[in-house]
């Protein structure tokens, strides 16, 4: 029996480890896909500038968004083989805010795990399920505090297989 | 009547009249049950709220203090609940708050210090004010206070934009419920001693929050931590001291 095994997309897995998911400002209606393969490849780059601004807050008003945000969105189940989530910027104080993609993009969703530049988001924080990573200036940031960052793991969310066929 | 609730062992609890006379000892615990002043406590397991010795008042400190610590958790709570508050439509409130031991805070790191609920949830808030400690630049601390509202998605929030002190911070505020801007919040981050009102460090206006009637219930002591707060501050406590409030006129001390 013949089999043709057609994987049209492993996310993320297809730029290779020597490329970064980079783009311009990524937003809440079309957010970057951000699945890396086993080594963490590719890591997102990007930057906050002239990205989503439609979120009033964060973490249901536990904080201010002063600045506009870079949106990703990643799904984490078992096979997870990522420690942690780190993130780096300059121009500004980055963050990281987690919620629920079922809770939406930029309503002030409750948040999941949280992190920054000293404090990356540990694998143990977050549950398994389809999340919004939202980078953005810090709640003390001053008003449309923007800037350059990277986020970067060193395992898989895992990657997922988004289309398979047997014939 | 001026009536003044004093609490957190030391004191007694009500809305209709206050009389706190010094111990020699603290309670074993922050209830009525316990000999304390609060209706009622919250603690997760691994969390902590205890009643121990040294008031944090600079003059005339009293005998004991509350501490609140947290297990690692984004669900834990060390908490104390005051249900004396009958849907007032007018609240002041006023507490003292020692985080020295959380040393340095992350960009992410939150932590509820305090809250003024509704007897019931109105566009699924209970919350009609919620006071947290939050990160300012470079390790600072800072207040943030959140009221529930009329506007999109039913938050109205406000930074103190002003890194804490080393030490004891008192916090006194004064929510109104009303319509349209006759609802209202004013807060007072450290004034200066004396019971005549001074200007107030900030305001939230306009909060249309009649939704929610007026405030039942106080809950102070360490919530709902974020991950990073949960990672890094887990078994670090909180003093909190003098919790006061009122209906009508500023407390002050």
């Amino acid at each position: 029996m013949k089999r043709n095994l057609i994987v049209a997309s492993l996310s993320a897995l297809a730029m290779g480890a020597l490329f970064s998911a980079s783009a311009g400002a990524q937003t809440c209606t079309a957010p970057l896909s951000w699945q890396p393969d086993a080594n963490g490849n590719p890591p997102v780059s990007g930057t906050t500038c002239g990205g989503d601004a439609t979120a009033g807050g964060y973490c249901g008003g536990n904080f201010d968004a002063p600045g506009p945000a870079f949106v990703i969105k990643s799904s984490f189940a078992a096979g997870r083989t990522f420690q942690k989530i780190s993130l780096t910027g300059t121009g500004f104080d980055p963050v990281i805010y987690m919620s629920r993609v079922t809770d939406g993009c930029g309503v002030n969703a409750g948040c999941g795990p949280t992190g920054d530049p000293g404090a990356p988001i540990t694998t143990a924080d977050v549950p398994d399920g389809d999340w919004f990573i939202i980078v953005t200036a810090a709640n003390f940031d001053s008003a449309g505090a923007c800037g350059t960052f990277n986020a970067s793991t060193e395992g898989t969310f895992p990657v997922t297989l988004q289309n398979f066929t047997v014939s | 009547m001026n009536a003044k609730m004093k609490v957190l062992s030391l004191a007694m609890i009500g809305l209709f009249g206050y009389a706190g006379a010094a111990m020699a000892d603290c309670p074993a615990g922050p209830t009525t049950t316990e000999g304390g002043a609060w209706s009622s406590k919250f603690v997760t397991t691994g969390s902590d709220f205890k009643i121990v010795a040294g008031g944090l008042e600079p003059v005339s400190p009293s005998a004991c203090k509350a501490t609140s610590a947290l297990a690692a958790s984004t669900a834990a709570a060390a908490t104390v609940t005051d249900n004396s508050p009958a849907n007032e439509p007018s609240y002041r409130f006023q507490f003292l708050v020692d985080p020295s031991a959380f040393g340095n805070f992350g960009s992410t790191d939150s932590v509820v210090l305090f809250r003024a609920n509704a007897a019931a949830a109105a566009n699924g808030r209970s919350n009609m004010l919620t006071v947290y400690l939050v990160a300012g630049p470079a390790g600072a601390k800072r207040l943030r206070f959140v009221a529930s509202c009329s506007a999109a998605g039913f938050v109205c929030g406000q930074n103190y934009a002003t890194d804490l002190p080393a030490g004891v911070t008192r916090v006194e505020g004064k929510l109104t419920t009303g319509a349209a801007a006759a609802g209202a919040f004013s807060y007072w981050v450290n004034a200066a001693q004396g019971t005549t009102e001074p200007a107030q460090s900030g305001s939230i206006a306009s909060l249309d929050n009649t939704a929610w009637v007026g405030v039942k219930s106080a809950i102070l002591g360490l919530a709902a931590p974020t991950t990073t707060f949960k990672n890094a501050h887990a078994g670090q406590a909180a003093g909190f001291d003098a919790f006061d409030s009122r209906r009508q006129t500023y407390i002050g001390w």
